[in-house]
């Protein structure tokens, strides 16, 4: 049996709210669930599982629709989908009362967590969020009960608002393969047993590095059922963190150039800049401008301009500026303080007037 | 210390010159142009090496403009000085990459590591940047009596604060502000986009609330229009037997005489009227395509409003989350913090004996014609001439530079203690009268080991002759 999994999808999400991608990133995350589809259909998939978070939002019918439409274009693959924390089961939820396909099957009830599919030997087990926040460990209860040769385990969740779980208690509940979702991140917490499948495309800044969904087979021999999975990538694009490094003689055009260049090896990439290394002391340099340069989500600077404390406190031993190192001059500085000694002394330098 | 000898092997414009140097008041006498700021920055140059300013600064910077003329990969200097009854000879390489530097005590013959602090012991620990503030002195900038007031009392506040004339705390305190400014600013930018797209997000919101509130309102018609003409038609039968029934057994019982029964009676006709009435109630059309419809668009539209509401709460809490531009700010009020407090102890420390001294040194200056200098709340500086106190804006410029020697020299005493160091002065007494300069001149003589005095005219040399005191003459030629 081969299976797909995917999980925080998040469609109708648009990340990146104001940046001039935003409104095609909501584009682009329908379309990469609609090729996920399709890939699903052209591999022959016998099973789909989507671990939560489907849906951004509450789903609109029309969205729905939309989905059960695409559904209805792989019916030989069986879907099992369960509601996470952005797309929870509230009351009157479209979820609740669509009529879907016939080879749709949802695990919304939280009496009978379990979906038997007989022509696949498999049963999937999981539990639907009713609200946002879920803080009880409710997956520590659900065990395989042996209905099927084939087990598995749908859960979404992991931290301490989300339904958390502590992974020995997951691999000891008899599962033969654990879908995790709500962990944006790919993670494969026990090789061909317990994975995130991460979400299919980045969603925010922080959801660097790659990103798409697992493929995996099972067989059965007798009474055990053999699992291989496989992190596919598929997003369209990755959130990219490029760091450029400035020298003392390091100006804006000649960073703006830098940038320029990564930028366009990044093709469509977002791209999160970090000028890092030390400055000249009157530089100042433009942030601004670097959004105009790319798909530039952010611009960090982490620069620290180039005194050393020893050299200040020699030069200017006696002064005020020897006082003000030798007041930051213990270690375990804290990001505060750094920060407070750099714009201090760059403003007590720039207050002198150098002469002779 | 003592200077005893500079040799300035490939520095600036010269090479393998030496120039001996004596005890009490040396004068090196040269014209315009003839290189008395290179010997100046020679001197600074050998005691705390030349930093090579960074980035653009570099190409004004004193490596650059004292780099040798000729053979420019040569570039080093020795000089030989006494301290403490020994000799010793220091030696620098300024060549960039090659900075080599040397001390050697000649009087036991023992290498010294400048690495380890050794110089750095010899000078008594003063820092380039004291040697800059009190015993190299050169000419005030302003030009005008107004403008050297200023340039005074801004020194002495600067030195005051923070031990180094040249800083001014206020400027850095501006500067900071600034800073902080531009903070708030971006800040507020960032407010601005949040308020466009709340408000963005509550107008949809209303919007979608009256699409609501009317689809509601066209539900809640449907019933009543879908009544049925044959339904109205039983419904107005039941109603009218209903109440004629009642009546009747009413009056009925009443001439029977039997009221209680009667009520009895026509309470339950009119309660299965009542029943039957509402029971005939046309139900609303459960079928009707578009009674379905709207029921389907009230769902949607209030499954997209409460997804709304939370997408305004999501924005609400990151913004709010968004700390980083009140990092910056609270680094910079730390920074003023910090500042304002070592401004403030360091006042307390120096101001008094800096007023102390100064004033000792300027009476003795003027052998006694001002007897003390004072300084009000708002750092005015006061002479005190003979019970009578005179501003400093009222008195001569002469006498504004002199206040500003009293007070270089007053610094250098306190930050000096260790080991009295050479006063280096580079064309101050211009603005002096004669009986001004041979005033100071004697007091130099008397109370400073070593005096090195730059000049382009003949009136120092003319009036120490003429006092009888003794002094070195060094004449700095024209290179061909």
């Amino acid at each position: 049996m081969r299976f797909f999994h995917v999980a925080d999808v998040h469609l109708g999400a648009e990340p990146d709210k104001g940046f001039p991608w935003s409104e095609d990133r909501g584009r682009e995350i329908w379309d990469s669930f609609r090729r996920l589809i399709q890939q699903v259909g052209e591999r022959k998939a016998d099973l789909f599982l989507i671990a939560g978070d489907l849906f951004h939002r509450q789903p609109l019918l029309k969205e729905l629709k939309e989905i059960n439409y695409l559904f209805s274009t792989i019916p030989h693959t069986e879907i099992v989908l369960m509601a996470g924390n952005h797309d929870y089961l509230k009351k009157d939820s479209c979820y609740l009362k669509y009529p879907w396909e016939p080879n749709v099957h949802c695990l919304w009830g939280r009496e009978e967590p379990c979906v038997e599919l007989p022509r696949l030997g498999t049963a999937v087990y999981g539990i639907s969020y009713d609200r946002k926040e879920i803080r009880d460990p409710l997956y520590h209860h659900i065990h395989a009960a042996g209905k099927q040769p084939i087990e598995i385990l749908l859960a979404h969740g992991g931290d301490e608002r989300h339904i958390p779980f502590s992974v020995q208690i997951l691999e000891r509940s008899g599962f033969d393969y654990v879908a995790l979702g709500h962990i944006h991140k790919p993670d494969i917490l026990i090789p061909d047993k317990i994975a995130y499948a991460g979400a299919l495309e980045p969603l925010d800044r922080n959801d660097t590095g790659s990103h798409g969904y697992i493929e995996g087979t099972i067989q059965t021999t007798g009474k055990k059922a053999e699992v291989k999975i496989q992190f596919v990538p598929f997003a369209l694009r990755a959130y990219r963190n490029l760091s450029i490094s400035v020298d003392e003689t390091t100006t804006q055009y000649e960073l703006e150039q830098k940038a320029v260049q990564m930028l366009k090896k990044e093709k469509q990439n977002l791209c999160c800049l970090k000028l890092e290394g030390s400055r000249a002391m009157d530089a100042f340099f433009d942030f601004n401008r670097f959004y105009k340069l790319g798909n530039v989500r952010d611009v960090q600077d982490m620069t620290h301009t180039s005194y050393q404390k020893e050299v200040l406190k020699q030069k200017y031993g006696g002064t005020l500026i020897e006082a003000y190192a030798e007041a930051f001059a213990h270690k375990n500085l804290t990001e505060k303080e750094k920060k407070a000694f750099a714009y201090g002394i760059e403003a007590l330098l720039e207050a002198r007037e150098e002469s002779l | 210390m003592i200077l005893k000898q500079l040799m300035l092997k490939n520095f600036g414009k010269f090479h393998r010159t030496s120039l001996e140097l004596k005890d009490g008041i040396n004068i090196i006498y040269g014209r315009n142009e003839s290189g008395k700021s290179t010997i100046h920055t020679f001197i600074k140059a050998m005691l705390f090496g030349i930093r090579r300013q960074r980035g653009r600064a570099s190409r004004t910077d004193v490596y650059t403009r004292y780099t040798p003329w000729e053979n420019s990969g040569w570039f080093e200097g020795a000089m030989v000085f006494s301290c403490g009854e020994k000799d010793f000879c220091l030696e620098r390489n300024f060549r960039r990459g090659e900075e080599a530097v040397q001390l050697v005590c000649r009087t036991d013959g023992e290498l010294l590591s400048v690495e380890d602090g050794d110089l750095s012991v010899l000078l008594g620990g003063i820092s380039e940047t004291v040697y800059e503030n009190t015993v190299s002195v050169g000419q005030m900038k302003s030009r005008t009596g107004e403008g050297l007031v200023y340039e005074l009392r801004n020194y002495f506040s600067n030195y005051q604060g923070s031990q180094d004339g040249k800083l001014d705390i206020e400027k850095a305190e501006r500067i900071l502000k600034n800073r902080k400014r531009e903070w708030a600013k971006i800040r507020e930018e960032k407010e601005n986009k949040q308020r466009k797209e709340t408000d963005r997000i509550t107008y949809e919101m209303e919007y979608l609330r009256k699409e609501l509130e009317e689809l509601e309102a066209k539900v809640s018609e449907i019933p009543k229009k879908r009544k049925s003409p044959r339904e109205e038609g039983i419904r107005k039968k039941i109603r009218m037997t209903g109440t004629l029934g009642s009546v009747l057994i009413l009056l009925l019982c009443g001439i029977l005489d039997k009221i209680l029964t009667g009520i009895v009676f026509s309470m339950v006709l009119a309660g299965i009227s009542i029943f039957l009435y509402r029971r005939v109630r046309p139900k609303p059309p459960f079928g009707d395509d578009s009674y379905r419809f709207l029921r389907s668009q009230i769902q949607e539209k209030r499954t997209r409003l409460s997804n709304l509401e939370e997408e305004l709460e999501e924005l609400e809490r990151t913004f709010a989350e968004d700390r980083r531009e009140q990092e910056e700010i609270e680094a910079i009020e730390l920074a003023e913090k910090k500042i304002r407090e070592l401004s403030v102890s360091m006042q307390e420390s120096a101001g008094k004996n800096l007023q102390k001294q100064i004033s000792q040194i300027f009476r003795e200056m003027t052998e006694g014609r001002y007897e003390q200098i004072s300084v009000d709340d708002h750092l005015n500086l006061y002479l005190f001439e003979k019970e009578r106190h005179v501003p400093l804006f009222m008195v001569s410029s002469g006498t504004v530079e002199q206040v500003y020697l009293a007070l270089r020299l007053a610094a250098a005493d306190l930050l000096c203690q260790e080991e009295p160091f050479p006063v280096i002065l580079d064309e101050i007494f211009s603005m002096y009268d004669d009986r001004r300069l041979a005033q100071t001149l004697k007091w130099l003589a008397k109370n400073r080991k070593q005096t090195i005095l730059f000049t382009c005219n003949h009136r120092e040399e003319e009036i120490l002759k003429r006092c009888g005191i003794p002094f070195h003459f060094i004449e700095l030629h024209m290179e061909s």
